[in-house]
């Protein structure tokens, strides 16, 4: 069981830092244009995101 | 099982680490530590740093041509070509690769500022001075065999300018008779006078014909050379009255060194110069020749009879009265409607002034020349410009004063110009303009298959970058709060 909670707490901090630099780049090609877009759109991103975020959520957690 | 620690903790960074890392990689993506960051379009509309040509009624769809290449045809003038700006930058090359058809001269310059009306163009393509028979000089180009010094020679004969400035002939005549010539010409011209014994004397014959209500104020701006050295005033006898003023003289009456003098006369289309009084022997006006009616004034039409060197002028008259044949030489043209332009084209290698006569008078003349009341009193105040009209030969060039430098080939006909502008850092967005006079009227096309923009600033130190983080949080405050 403890591979499980493992896994699970890495997909909470795989979602974090996925969720938070989502966010940090949508912010800074928002006050500087020009700056992300043409490296990498954040909204073709969005969709894994979503799908961690899901898979997150229904990770089962074992109990403690 | 449980999992230890000095594993779970490196394993669980990892996300936050590749972040970073990933969010570093942009940032250096848009800040690159050797200061170059070089932008690369095929106008094909995919780059996010580049645009295609516009507007589109102008230019080929972007992408590939149905001979098979790839990029943009242009057909019309002029075109405009944005960029995106990737961050602060001090300078940016651009280079083109293009292939003119058809089209003698192309201009490419960047708008500085948001109206559009702050361009300066540059020489971009010139096939006169493509052949081999032009020596590369500093100061311009000269036919080969002639010297380079010719170049900084004041005398304007045989001597054209593109995009440079010419040295002022220093020109003195002696005394004549004042001659009085009868002229009508209606609104703001240039004269170009040579003085006569040490003096500039000039008597204008002015008359409000009272087509608006209210006075009007004629302004007379003296130039020797480009430097401004007299400004009049004359208030014209017309405040109250219905009827066409009287003509009252205004003389510009002072001491003059040898040069060549301009008296601008600035005044709107209800002013008419009637006459000319000077014991200067040479004048000439230009490039704009505006020969107003009679109407009122006199009950015989006033035909136009100038001199010129213009091998290229165009014609335009806004009454149906000033309808009619006009002939510049042995070339005419049919003037057969009122408010549209045109052109007067004269060919062969007579270099000497020839006639331009519209018999009914009420045109308007602008020409690549400049025009006298008599053969005596014509020279040449300038070196010609170049145009898209120009032939050297034929025209009897032999040198011309310009920065261009021909552009490199690259085969099958394309080549490749650079261009160098400085940045003031706060640029989002470059805005450029090609400019292809007369591509419409010969059916040619300027194919662009390549652009290129390298945009520099000194290599990053810790100050540099610090400079550079400042500045992009000074431009995002300024976005914001706009």
């Amino acid at each position: 069981m403890a591979w499980k909670r493992f896994i699970a707490s890495f997909l909470f901090h795989l979602t974090a830092a996925s969720v938070v630099l989502s966010a940090l780049l949508l912010i800074t090609e928002d006050v500087i244009p020009g700056s992300v877009l043409p490296f990498v759109d954040v909204v073709d991103l969005l969709p894994i995101v979503l799908a961690l975020v899901i898979a997150t959520a229904v990770w089962p957690r074992p109990e403690p | 099982m449980t999992i230890s620690r000095f594993i779970a903790v490196p394993i669980l960074a990892v996300p936050w680490i590749a972040a970073g890392v990933f969010f570093g990689w942009i940032f250096l993506k848009r800040v690159p530590p050797s200061g170059e960051f070089v932008v690369t379009s095929q106008l094909d509309g995919k780059s996010p740093f580049a645009d295609p040509f516009l507007p589109s009624e102008r230019v080929t769809p972007p992408g590939a041509q149905p001979e098979g290449w790839k990029g943009q045809r242009i057909t019309g003038d002029p075109t405009y070509f944005s960029a995106r700006v990737p961050g602060p930058y001090a300078s940016v090359e651009v280079a083109i690769e293009f292939r003119p058809v058809r089209q003698p001269l192309i201009e490419f310059g960047l708008v500085r500022d948001a109206d559009g009306k702050d361009l300066d163009l540059e020489p971009m393509y010139f096939e006169g001075l493509q052949h081999a028979d032009w020596t590369d000089v500093p100061g311009g180009y000269v036919r080969t065999g002639t010297s380079a010094s010719r170049l900084q020679d004041p005398d304007p004969t045989g001597l054209a300018v593109w995009d440079a400035s010419a040295t002022m002939p220093l020109l003195m005549d002696p005394a004549g008779p004042t001659v009085e010539t009868s002229v009508s010409l209606r609104g703001a011209h240039d004269l170009y006078v040579v003085p006569a014994d040490g003096r500039l004397e000039l008597g204008f014959g002015l008359q409000d014909v009272n087509r608006k209500r209210g006075t009007t104020v004629v302004a007379f701006r003296v130039f020797r050379g480009e430097e401004e050295i007299r400004r009049e005033a004359f208030t014209t006898n017309a405040s109250r009255e219905q009827a066409m003023g009287k003509v009252t003289e205004h003389r510009i009456s002072m001491e003059a060194r040898p040069g060549v003098y301009r008296v601008s006369v600035q005044a709107d289309d209800d002013v008419f110069i009637r006459s000319l009084r000077t014991p200067s022997r040479r004048w000439v006006v230009g490039p704009r020749l505006n020969v107003g009616d009679v109407v009122g004034f006199a009950t015989t039409t006033f035909a136009a009879r100038v001199w010129t060197n213009s091998r290229h002028v165009v014609a335009e008259t806004f009454h149906r009265e000033g309808l009619q044949t006009v002939a510049l030489g042995d070339a005419t043209v049919r003037v057969v409607r009122t408010h549209e332009p045109f052109r007067l084209d004269r060919f062969g290698s007579a270099a000497k002034p020839v006639p331009l006569v519209a018999p009914l008078g009420d045109i308007r003349f602008v020409g690549d020349g400049w025009f006298a009341y008599s053969p005596a009193a014509f020279f040449e105040p300038k070196p010609r410009r170049v145009t898209d009209g120009s032939d050297l030969k034929n025209e009897g060039i032999i040198g011309v004063r310009t920065a261009y430098s021909r552009p490199e080939a690259l085969g099958d006909g394309w080549f490749a110009a650079r261009f160098s502008y400085s940045l003031d850092g706060t640029n989002d967005r470059l805005r450029a303009v090609l400019s292809a006079p007369g591509i419409a009227a010969r059916a040619g096309a300027v194919d662009i298959r390549k652009i290129s923009l390298t945009y520099r600033r000194p290599p990053l130190s810790w100050e540099a970058w610090w400079q550079i983080v400042r500045q992009e949080i000074r431009n995002a405050w300024r976005r914001i709060r706009s």
